[in-house]
């Protein structure tokens, strides 16, 4: 099996799953409860919370949630009724919300914010959500050149950043005073899923309302009990993805190219490749032209090699893919889109494997375009 | 006193010598749903009909499943009495004030008696006058007689050894019962037609297994959901069958490497008839069911139906062929397929189609690239078979074939 969708969701990690399962057995004393069992663990998942900042190079309060949709959620319910500005090329955790009433970011052909030609929007707005890493089409935003711009027009604003897709594919390199929010998922890192986060500037806590109420845990934003083990395989998940250095980005660089060029051996120049200049280093997003993509990722699938023929969140959606709508491809072009995207890099015999598949692939299939 | 269902028999007149045969089929069909939803029950021909009798409460769900029965002209619930007048004149008077208090704006009535029995002391109009007579001393001033057009119209049907009172009734499928006619493989497919062309051979008392053709990989595995969806819909008035799921794609494939452009859909058509001669052989069916209907489609021209006939060694039944789409579409909507037919789903036709698809195929190519690729194509089938996904379509037991 050759899996390449690690942008939708990313196996366990081998230590990540060691840590998980020994917590099970070891840790099921509610974290909240004031005997020693208790006590022993809420110390442990404060120091993880501390550990993640360090990892991260940030500052703040780490909240643990459900997922990165729950973050994104939480953030964007401190903000109805007032000006919120993003953009429709990102992922609809940030927009179902919000989605009638949203003022849309401009975007280059790449999906990264126009910032002078949304200079007005910026300084209109009291909520403005970025998406750092693009999880369809792999692009990277300027992100700090962009918060910063956004921090000098309007001082004011909470700036909210979507990290979910960029720890393991591009260096996690944001300036502490560029956020005042962000969001990170467990199961695209390596995690099990059922767990997020939510970084939040303290300066901020005493102000937000939470989802759901209860028990008041998680500084009163999130009650729920805390499930120890998914915070100990994220922290470790987090840990390994943030250590990462720029020789392992380098070389995934590498590994993409390699697989870039098989797919342009194979497809010639039906296959467009329109996200290569600022692309991430484990996502590849790419068209081919007159071909239905889900019918190239079945005829993959059969071979037992899986990738995404829109984002799986959407892939339900039959109709239409918004965030390439909003880079202006029509409904036929956003039909023929592909998504491969991968973990770690890519072994000599993964490669032939990929090669030999995607040419039997497209021998099934090159007679439909024709 | 037992709760009652008549169940009057369609069609039966015309087959005099199977009679017997066909009765006894149905009964078999009553009983199985009778089983699913009641302990205890009798099940009885009296004058021409199936009198079901059971002490234990007749749910809505049991009356539905036993209406959909094919061969069923008419369902009745009815209360039975002795043939004792007062004691059926006691029973009519409860009938009807159950349905007065069911349904208050009833201002008319009318008894109407039928004699079986011609040893009943009184004749039929007279009966119907004294029933008659003990509603209106009770009910008088609130509902009148009436002979024509009466709000509520209140049967007795006097017989050798009981009498029936019963002022309901519901139309059954009618037609004839399930597997008196034998047996048949249906081709299933997402669109209106064929679950009623289904329907209509059921009526005419068809068990059909059913097969569908699944371009996997050029369609999603949602398309197969559907079709499930379907195809229980369908068999739910033959209770139950067998879907039969034919890896297409593969036969999509060899086809469209070996023949032109233009030819792809034609052949495909000829490729499925050729498979259901092969399924039929398993499945023991002697005839192959479609929702063609003359002219509907390019493809389902006259000169095209006679080439699938010639690549058929079973027959090939056609019921919708002098249907319009508008009669197609509104059997669909009494059948309950039609809600789940318009469901949207990816269509390998659209994929597939050639941008200059054939209307009258070139009989000499046509012959020349059917026999070129012919034994090639069975052996190709016959490898597939075994790897056919196999659904059963009822949530009862089924009996397979014959
Ligand atoms: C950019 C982005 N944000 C948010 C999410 C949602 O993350 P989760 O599955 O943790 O809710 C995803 C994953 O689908 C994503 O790619």
């Amino acid at each position: 099996m050759l899996y390449l969708d690690y942008a939708a969701t990313a196996p366990l990690l081998p230590s990540v799953k060691d840590i998980y399962i020994r917590s099970l057995d070891e840790d099921f004393a509610n974290p909240h409860a004031s005997h020693s069992l208790g006590r022993r663990l809420s110390t442990e998942v404060d120091l993880i919370r501390k550990e993640i900042l360090q990892d991260l190079k940030l500052s703040g309060q780490v909240i643990f949630t459900g997922s990165a949709t729950e973050s994104n959620n939480l953030v964007l319910s401190q903000f109805a009724q007032k000006k919120v500005v993003t953009s429709l090329v990102y992922h609809p955790s940030l927009l179902n919300r919000v989605r009638d009433e949203i003022s849309k970011l401009s975007v280059n052909d790449i999906g990264q914010i126009d910032i002078e030609k949304s200079e007005e929007l910026i300084c209109q707005a009291e909520l403005i959500s970025l998406q750092w890493v693009n999880n369809q089409f792999g692009t990277i935003e300027n992100i700090n050149e962009v918060c910063e711009f956004i921090r000098s027009k309007n001082s004011e604003c909470w700036i909210h950043i979507d990290a979910v897709q960029v720890l393991g594919k591009t260096p996690f390199n944001l300036k502490d005073d560029n956020f005042d929010s962000l969001s990170l998922s467990g199961h695209k890192i390596g995690a099990p899923k059922g767990i997020g986060c939510l970084i939040l500037k303290e300066k901020h806590l005493e102000k937000m309302n939470p989802l759901f109420y209860g028990g008041n845990q998680e500084f009163g934003l999130r009650s729920s009990t805390l499930s120890t083990p998914l915070v100990k395989a994220f922290g470790q998940a987090l840990k390994l993805s943030a250590s990462l250095t720029e020789e392992y980005f380098q070389s995934a660089r590498e590994n993409r190219q390699k697989i870039i060029q098989i797919l342009k051996n194979v497809f010639k120049e039906k296959a467009g490749f329109p996200f290569e200049e600022r692309s991430c280093s484990n996502i590849v997003g790419f068209f081919i032209k007159g071909l239905s993509s889900d019918v190239f990722m079945r005829c993959m699938e059969e071979r037992n090699v899986y990738l995404s023929s829109s984002s799986a969140c959407s892939s339900k959606n039959k109709k239409e893919n918004l965030a390439l709508k909003e880079l202006g491809y029509d409904l036929k072009m956003q039909k023929s889109f592909i998504r491969l995207s991968f973990g770690q890099n890519l072994a000599e015999e993964e490669l032939e494997l990929l090669e030999e598949s995607l040419e039997k692939a497209w021998e099934d299939i090159e007679f439909l375009i024709s | 006193m037992s709760n009652v269902i008549l169940i009057n028999v369609d069609e039966l007149w015309l087959k005099g010598r199977n009679r017997a045969h066909y009765v006894k089929l149905l009964k078999k069909y009553i009983r199985r749903s009778c089983k699913l939803h009641l302990e205890n029950f009798s099940l009885k021909n009296e004058n021409q009909r199936v009198v079901l009798r059971t002490k234990e409460s007749i749910s809505d769900d049991l009356f539905s499943a036993i209406t959909k029965i094919s061969g069923i002209y008419s369902i009745q619930k009815a209360r039975e009495s002795s043939l004792d007048m007062e004691e059926i004149k006691k029973v009519c008077l409860e009938e009807f004030e159950y349905c007065l208090e069911k349904k208050p704006s009833i201002k008319t009535f009318k008894i109407d008696t039928k004699r079986v029995n011609k040893t009943f002391p009184k004749g039929s109009m007279e009966f119907s006058k004294d029933v008659g007579a003990v509603i209106l001393i009770k009910h008088g001033e609130k509902v009148s007689a009436k002979m024509k057009g009466p709000d509520l119209l209140i049967q007795v049907k006097i017989n050798q050894l009981s009498a029936f009172i019963t002022s309901h009734k519901v139309l059954g499928v009618g037609g004839l019962p399930v597997a008196s006619s034998g047996f048949g493989l249906t081709m299933l497919s997402g669109g209106f037609d064929s679950p009623v062309a289904s329907y209509k051979m059921i009526t005419r008392g068809m068990h059909q297994t059913f097969a569908f053709f699944h371009a996997y990989p050029f369609v999603g595995n949602e398309v197969k959901d559907k079709i499930l969806a379907l195809g229980k819909q369908i068999a739910s008035y033959q209770q139950g069958g067998l879907l039969i799921v034919f890896p297409f794609g593969e036969v999509q494939k060899f086809i469209a490497k070996n023949c032109r452009e233009e030819y792809r859909t034609i052949l495909f058509r000829w490729a499925m008839i050729k498979c259901c001669n092969h399924i039929a052989k398993e499945v023991n069916t002697s005839a192959i069911v479609t929702g063609d209907s003359l002219g509907q489609v390019s493809s389902q021209t006259l000169e095209n139906m006679r080439l699938m006939d010639e690549a058929s060694d079973q027959i090939i039944l056609r019921p919708l062929i002098g249907s319009s789409k508008r009669e197609i579409i509104n059997l669909s909507e009494k059948i309950g397929t039609h809600d789940i037919s318009i469901i949207p789903h990816d269509d390998a036709c659209a994929l597939f189609a050639p941008k200059n698809p054939i209307i009258r195929p070139n009989l000499g190519y046509w012959y020349e690239i059917t026999q070129k690729i012919s034994s090639e194509l069975d052996e190709l089938i016959v490898k597939l078979l075994p790897t056919c996904e196999r659904l059963s379509l009822s949530s009862i037991r089924q009996e397979q074939g014959q």
